[in-house]
């Protein structure tokens, strides 16, 4: 979750691709993005990793687009209402939505980073109380998703499903801490053992 | 440029998800030698494609984008390979708090210790010595390989022994401990019995 340089959800996330459009030749690296010439040539578009498209970037030898999990429908969906979207579904299975964003982040300049910084904490606070909330209601039924009444509970089954994979680690978590909790609080009053 | 090198950070990427496997399948894998040395021997040919355009440097222009590009590939396969080993470092840490650093209980085990590599054997070993030590220096007054998870509720806990485990010495002089039997011992005297399974707490 966070971008320590030995935390394997880091590495992983910065493996996502983004759309990179070249400014001028690069020699011998036409292989990047899967081509087949030997050079890559000014104005070709490629799909580069992001811990790649880093220096490619700053170096100024390219320019990049920002992908579409944080298109400007995006945003105007999370600005009207940040527990509508369906976090899981804009970015692939196993990357978060809030990770991806952090590294975007990090190679915008000043003003764009700004606006996206918060745009990211925004919705993680329009979300933050549901997800707790939900996780603390869970805690007395059984494990995430599973078996949930159908009809009544859709709307949150939605959101629940919709869940980015750091809110999940902190549903999880909270489902796990209040069922502790709880445990605890039982065994208090019946579980003292007599000493003989 | 081989074959291998087709896509920069490939094999990497391979080690890295093991990692995450490994985190989602709360396993431990065992240690991919022959990956490990693939993306070394990836390292060296980078290495020596950056030598080559290095020669080749103008100094008006600096430093040719491709070497750029190619000392970045290899930062990555750096980070992803110490990022695999860190890892995997912690999760043995972590087994060898779990036995009460019973160290002989994690390299007995056949199971665990076909799945590391000689050099982490060596860690483990080098670790228990620096936590033997440090555990000595104040053994009276705490046992810090003790469970902290499960605060005892009493001095004393009665327990059946699941597994022989010989002769132990006890406040109540030695006791053989042997499989069906039950006994009322102070819980210090055979907390590590109790971590490493050979007892069995009878609440």
């Amino acid at each position: 979750m966070d971008n320590d340089y030995f935390s394997i959800d880091a590495i992983l996330a910065e493996n996502q691709k983004i759309q990179c459009k070249f400014k001028q030749r690069i020699p011998e690296m036409g292989h990047l993005g899967g081509g087949s010439e030997r050079d890559i040539t000014a104005l070709s578009k490629r799909q580069i990793p992001i811990w790649l498209a880093y220096i490619i970037v700053y170096s100024d030898w390219a320019d990049f687009d920002i992908p579409q999990p944080f298109s400007n429908k995006v945003r105007n969906a999370l600005r009207a209402e940040p527990r509508s979207v369906r976090l899981s579904n804009l970015v692939g299975a196993g990357t978060g939505w809030y990770v991806f964003g952090k590294t975007i982040m990090d190679m915008l300049g000043d003003e764009q980073g700004v606006e996206m910084s918060e745009m990211l904490v925004a919705t993680f606070k329009g979300r933050l109380v549901d997800v707790i909330d939900q996780a603390q209601h869970f805690a007395a039924l059984g494990p995430v998703g599973g078996g949930g009444s159908g009809g009544v509970d859709s709307a949150p089954q939605m959101f629940r499903e919709g869940l980015d994979t750091t809110e999940r680690e902190l549903f999880v978590s909270a489902q796990e801490s209040s069922r502790r909790m709880r445990k605890w609080y039982e065994e208090g009053n019946g579980g003292t053992k007599r000493v003989l | 440029m081989s074959a291998d090198t087709r896509q920069f950070g490939d094999l990497a990427t391979q080690l890295v998800m093991e990692s995450r496997r490994s985190t989602q399948t709360d396993a431990l894998l065992k240690y991919n030698d022959s990956l490990v040395r693939s993306l070394i021997r990836e390292q060296r040919d980078l290495e020596r494609a950056a030598e080559a355009l290095e020669a080749g440097i103008d100094e008006r222009q600096g430093p040719p984008p491709a070497l750029l590009i190619i000392q970045t590939a290899i930062s990555r396969n750096k980070r992803c390979l110490l990022a695999y080993h860190s890892h995997r470092v912690d999760h043995l840490r972590d087994l060898y708090w779990a036995v009460g650093g019973a160290l002989p209980h994690i390299l007995n085990n056949q199971d665990i210790r076909s799945k590391l590599s000689p050099h982490e054997v060596d860690y483990l070993r080098q670790y228990n010595s620096s936590v033997m030590e440090f555990r000595s220096e104040f053994s009276h007054e705490l046992d810090i390989t003790a469970s902290i998870t499960n605060p005892p509720k009493d001095l004393h806990v009665l327990v059946h022994v699941v597994k022989d485990c010989g002769v132990i010495q006890t406040e109540l002089g030695s006791i053989d401990f042997q499989k069906g039997q039950r006994f009322m011992v102070r819980r210090a005297d055979i907390e590590h019995l109790i971590v490493q399974g050979y007892l069995e707490e009878v609440s």
